[in-house]
C-alpha cells in the first residue's frame, strides 16, 4: 500500500481492459474465419435460432404489452387538455418503434440470452468440453460462437418486430379501452409522424443489440476460469457489459444515423 | 511415428509450469507420466494435441511439429488422437450415443449408418451398450469416464491421451479401465500417453512410467525400474511418502 | 424433430418479415395495391408540406401527397399527390396548400376557385401549359399562421408610420396655413368690397386707375382661388379627421391582435371580435383610400403602402376567417 496503488490500480484496470478488448477482437476476428466452416456451425444455426430468436418471443411480447400500455396511458396523462387526445398514437407508435421496442427487448434479452450463452458456454469451459471440442477436430469458435452471434444477429430483428407490433397493439387497445379513443384516431396519431425509415432504424439497432449481446455472451463464456464461481462471474459481466453496450449503441446509432 | 516432446516450457503468468518437459513416447507404448497434482500433467497432453502452445520447445506428433502445423492440419491430425478427459467433458446437452458421434461426423466421407455402427462399437467396447440415448448427467462417474473413452476411441485413434482415466473410479471400475487401455494397445496397436496419480495402475498398464516433478521429467523407466528408484523424490511419490522430499527443501 | 425447427424458425422470421412490410406500408399510409388516380397541383410554394400528407375534398380525405418535382423553370413547384378516388368534378378547381391545425399537419384541399376568391392560384402561363396525363390544378399555398401574426404586426407598424405622416401632414403648420389662407380670402372679398363700393364712389375719379385695379383683384382672385381650392380639398373629404383617428385607433387594435395571436392569452375571443371591428373599420377605410381620393390617398400611394396593405388584408382575411372557424385551434396553441 502507497500512494501510487491508486495509480496503479489505474494502470490494471487500463491494462485488463485493453487485454479484454484484444481477447475480444481475436475472437471475433477467430469467428469471421470460422465463417467458412458452414458444416461446422450450419447445423447449430436452426437451434440456437430457436434458443436466441423463436423462445425469446413471448418474454418480449410481454414487456412489449405492458410497455405500451403504459406509454399509452402516460401519454393520456400528459396530454389531457392540452393536446388532442390522437397524439397518444404518435406518441406510442414513434418511441416502441424507435427506441423502446429495441431497447427494452435487447436489454431483457441480454438478460435472457446474453446470460444463457454465458453459462453455457463458460460450463463448457470450465467442465473442458470446449477442449472436448477442439480435441474432436471441431473449431469451438465456428461450432459455438458462429451460430449463436449469426442467431442473434438475425433474430433479434425479428424479435424486435413481433415486440413493436405488441406494442403498438397493447397502446391501441389500451387507447380504445381505457382513454375513449377510437381506432380512426389512435391510428391518425400513428401515421402522423411515421416514417418507414424508423423501422430500418429500429431493426438496424435490433441486429447490432444482438450481435452485441450474443457476441459479448460468447466471449465471457469463452474467457470464463475457476469452477462454477467463475461461471456465475462471466454471466453477470456478460449482463452488465451487454447492457451497457446496448444504451452506448442506442446512443450511437442516434447519434450516426438520426442526425441528418 | 511417435509422440515427441523437446524441452518444453509453460507458463501461466508467473507460474511455471512445464520447465523442460523432454519425453518420447514410442509406437505402440504406454507411457504413464506420473507425479503430483499441480504438476503440469494436463497442461502436457494439452500442448500434445496443440490445445495450449508451449512457451519454448517442440512437440511432435505423428513425425509433424504440432505448433508449426496450419489450422486444417492441426485438425487433421487431432483426429488421429483421441483425448480422454479427468472428468470425461462429454456434451451435456447430447445423448451418449450423439457425443461419441461427434467426433466421428468430422471424419470425411463417413454415412450415417457407418457412424451408427461405430458408434455401437465403441459404446460396446466400454460395455455401454444399453446406455447410448442416455444424457450425461444420468450417468455415473465411472460411465462417463467409459462414454469419454468411447468418443476417444470410437475415432479409431493411433495415439490416446488418458487424463486421469482411473481418478475417482471404484476399484472395479479401475481394473476395467485399465484393461481397456491394454486391449486398445493390443488390439488396434494404439500409442498411449496416460496421465495420472494413480501408482499402482500406473505399474499395471505402463510399458514405461515416466516422473514429473516441478516441470521436468526426473526419471523415466519401467515399472520395475521406477519401483527401485534410487531417487527420493521418486520413491516419496510412488510410496506415498512425503517425509523423503523434506531432505531436499 | 430438426425439420419443425426450422419450420417453427421460418414461420417466425417471415411473420416477422410481413408484420415489417406490411406495418411499414400501411403506417406510411400507402395504398397497397388499391387503384390510385393522379393530380399535380402546382404551386409558388408547398410551405410545410411534405410527402404523405393529406389531400382532401369537403374536409373528406381522398389521397396523399406523393412526390414533389420543381418545375424546370424553378418558378414553381409541382405537387404530385395520388388520389382514392377519381378526381372529383369541379368548376373552376383549384388547390389550397394550408396547415390543417397548428401542429404541422399540412394537407392539399380541393376547392373551387370562387370559393377563396382572393387567392393568387400559381398558374402556367399558356404558352408553359402542357397536355400532361395527370390534371393539373394551379394552387395557392397559405402562408403560415406565424407568417400571418409576423404580417399582422408588419400591417400594424406600416399603419402606424401612415399615420405619424398624416399627423404631422396636419400639423399645426398645416391648420395655420388654412386658417391664413380663410384669413386671406376674407381679407381679400373685404378688399375687394372696399374696392367696388370704393369704385362705385369714385369711379370717376380713378377710371384711370382701373387697369392698376383690375391687375389687383385678377392678383387677389388667384390668391383666393388657390386658397380655396386647397381648403374645399380638405372639407370636401369632410372625414379628414375620422380618417386619421380610425388609422391610429386600427393600428392599435392590429398591434394588440398580433401580440394576442403570437403571444398567446385566453383573450382571444375579445380579440377575435376585436379584430372583426377593427377589419369593417379597414376595410372602409381602405375602399376610399383605395378610389384615392384626399390627401390620404396620396400620402398613401406615394409611399407604396397602398399595396402593401391590400397584400395583408388578404392574408388577415385568411386568418380572421380561420380564427372564426376554429377557434379552440388558438386557444390551445396559447396554452402551450
Amino acid at each position: 500500500m502507497s500512494i501510487l496503488s491508486p495509480v496503479a490500480w489505474v494502470g490494471r484496470t487500463g491494462i485488463r481492459i485493453v487485454g479484454s478488448v484484444g481477447q475480444a477482437g481475436f475472437l471475433a476476428a477467430g469467428a469471421v474465419r470460422a465463417l467458412r466452416n458452414v458444416t461446422i456451425w450450419g447445423p447449430n444455426l436452426v437451434p440456437q435460432m430457436v434458443a436466441v430468436g423463436v423462445a425469446s418471443i413471448p418474454i418480449a411480447l410481454f414487456i412489449a404489452a405492458f410497455t405500451g400500455i403504459v406509454l399509452a396511458l402516460q401519454a393520456s396523462y400528459t396530454f389531457t387538455g392540452t393536446v388532442p387526445l390522437y397524439f397518444v398514437g404518435a406518441l406510442v407508435g414513434k418511441t416502441i418503434i424507435l427506441e423502446l421496442g429495441p431497447v427494452l427487448t435487447g436489454l431483457a434479452l441480454s438478460g435472457r440470452v446474453g446470460a444463457n450463452i454465458a453459462a453455457e458456454i463458460g460450463t463448457m469451459r470450465v467442465t473442458e468440453q470446449i477442449d472436448a471440442l477442439e480435441s474432436l477436430a471441431y473449431d469451438p469458435v465456428a461450432y459455438l460462437v458462429v451460430p449463436r452471434v449469426l442467431a442473434g444477429l438475425v433474430m433479434f430483428p425479428v424479435v424486435v418486430v413481433f415486440a413493436m407490433a405488441m406494442g403498438i397493439g397493447s397502446g391501441w387497445l389500451t387507447s380504445l379501452g381505457l382513454l375513449d379513443m377510437s381506432t380512426p384516431q389512435f391510428v391518425r396519431g400513428l401515421r402522423l409522424f411515421f416514417e418507414t425509415f424508423d423501422v430500418q432504424f429500429a431493426l438496424i439497432k435490433a441486429a447490432s443489440f444482438g450481435l452485441i449481446v450474443t457476441g459479448l455472451g460468447c466471449f465471457y463464456g469463452f474467457t470464463c476460469t475457476g469452477g462454477a464461481a467463475g461461471v456465475g462471474r462471466s454471466t453477470t459481466r456478460s449482463v452488465v457489459v451487454a447492457s451497457m453496450m446496448i444504451l452506448v449503441l442506442d446512443a450511437f446509432w442516434a447519434a450516426t444515423l438520426l442526425r441528418s | 511415428m511417435s509422440i515427441e516432446l523437446k524441452g518444453v516450457h509453460k507458463a501461466f503468468g508467473a507460474s511455471k509450469v512445464l520447465q523442460g518437459f523432454t519425453l518420447d513416447v514410442q509406437e505402440g507404448e504406454i507411457v504413464t507420466v506420473i507425479g503430483p497434482s499441480g504438476s503440469g500433467k494436463s497442461t502436457t497432453l494439452k500442448t500434445i494435441i496443440g490445445l495450449l502452445e508451449p512457451d519454448e520447445g517442440e512437440v511432435w506428433v505423428d513425425g509433424e511439429n504440432v505448433h508449426q502445423l496450419g489450422l486444417d492440419a492441426l485438425y487433421a491430425l487431432r483426429r488421429k488422437v483421441g483425448y480422454v478427459f479427468q472428468f470425461a467433458a462429454l456434451f451435456d446437452s447430447m445423448t451418449v450415443r450423439e457425443n461419441v458421434a461427434m467426433g466421428l461426423r468430422r471424419m470425411p466421407g463417413l454415412s450415417e449408418a457407418e457412424i451408427q455402427e461405430r458408434v455401437e462399437d465403441a459404446l460396446s467396447r466400454v460395455d455401454l451398450e444399453g446406455s447410448g440415448a442416455r444424457f450425461p448427467a444420468q450417468l455415473s462417474g465411472g460411465m462417463k469416464k467409459r462414454a469419454g473413452l468411447a468418443r476417444a476411441i470410437a475415432l479409431n485413434p493411433r495415439y490416446l491421451l488418458y487424463d486421469e482415466p482411473t481418478t475417482g473410479l471404484d476399484p472395479l471400475t479401475v481394473t476395467m479401465v485399465d484393461r481397456l487401455i491394454l486391449r486398445m494397445r493390443d488390439e488396434l496397436q494404439v500409442t498411449s500417453l496416460v496421465i495420472t496419480h494413480d501408482i499402482e495402475s500406473a505399474y499395471r498398464i505402463s510399458d514405461r512410467i515416466a516422473m514429473l516433478f516441478e516441470g521436468q521429467v526426473l526419471e523415466v523407466g519401467t515399472p520395475e525400474e521406477i519401483r527401485s528408484s534410487e531417487s527420493s523424490r521418486v520413491r516419496a511419490f510412488v510410496e506415498g511418502k512425503p517425509e523423503l522430499l523434506e531432505d531436499h527443501q | 424433430m430438426k425439420r419443425s425447427r426450422e419450420v417453427l424458425v421460418g414461420t417466425v422470421m417471415l411473420i416477422g418479415m410481413i408484420v415489417v412490410v406490411i406495418g411499414s406500408l400501411w403506417l406510411a399510409g400507402s395504398g397497397l395495391g388499391r387503384p390510385s388516380y393522379p393530380l399535380e397541383v402546382l404551386v409558388a410554394d408547398v410551405g410545410q408540406l411534405r410527402e404523405g400528407n393529406q389531400v382532401k375534398f369537403r374536409g373528406v380525405p381522398i389521397g396523399r401527397v406523393d412526390r414533389f418535382m420543381v418545375e424546370p423553370s424553378g418558378n414553381g413547384i409541382r405537387i404530385h399527390v395520388l388520389l382514392d378516388q377519381e378526381v372529383p368534378d369541379i368548376s373552376d378547381a383549384a388547390a389550397v396548400v394550408a396547415p390543417e391545425s397548428l401542429f404541422g399537419e399540412w394537407q392539399v384541399e380541393l376547392v373551387s376557385r370562387d370559393r377563396f376568391p382572393r387567392f393568387e392560384y400559381y398558374t402556367l402561363s399558356p404558352g408553359q401549359a402542357s397536355q400532361d396525363e395527370p390534371p393539373l390544378l394551379p394552387g395557392f399555398t397559405l402562408p403560415d399562421i406565424t407568417r400571418l401574426t409576423a404580417a399582422a404586426n408588419e400591417i400594424s407598424q406600416n399603419l402606424a408610420v401612415l399615420t405619424d405622416r398624416v399627423d404631422r401632414a396636419f400639423n399645426d403648420e398645416t391648420a395655420e396655413n388654412v386658417r391664413r389662407a380663410i384669413d386671406n380670402v376674407q381679407d381679400v372679398s373685404e378688399n375687394l368690397r372696399t374696392l367696388v363700393s370704393s369704385t362705385r364712389e369714385t369711379f370717376d375719379d380713378l377710371r384711370g386707375d382701373v387697369s392698376q385695379a383690375t391687375e389687383d383683384i385678377g392678383a387677389a382672385a388667384s390668391v383666393a382661388r388657390a386658397a380655396l381650392e386647397r381648403t374645399n380639398d380638405l372639407l370636401e373629404t369632410g372625414q379628414v379627421d375620422s380618417i386619421v383617428t380610425n388609422v391610429a385607433e386600427a393600428s392599435k387594435d392590429l398591434a394588440v391582435i398580433a401580440r394576442a395571436v403570437g403571444s398567446s392569452s385566453g383573450e382571444m375571443q375579445s380579440a377575435i371580435m376585436r379584430m372583426d371591428s377593427t377589419f369593417t373599420r379597414i376595410d372602409r377605410m381602405t375602399a376610399r383610400i383605395e378610389s384615392g381620393e384626399g390627401v390620404l390617398g396620396q400620402l398613401l400611394s406615394q409611399g407604396e403602402l397602398l399595396g402593401q396593405a391590400s397584400s395583408v388584408l388578404v392574408q388577415l382575411d385568411l386568418l380572421l376567417a380561420d380564427l372564426r372557424a376554429n377557434p379552440g385551434r388558438y386557444v390551445r396553441l396559447s396554452i402551450f
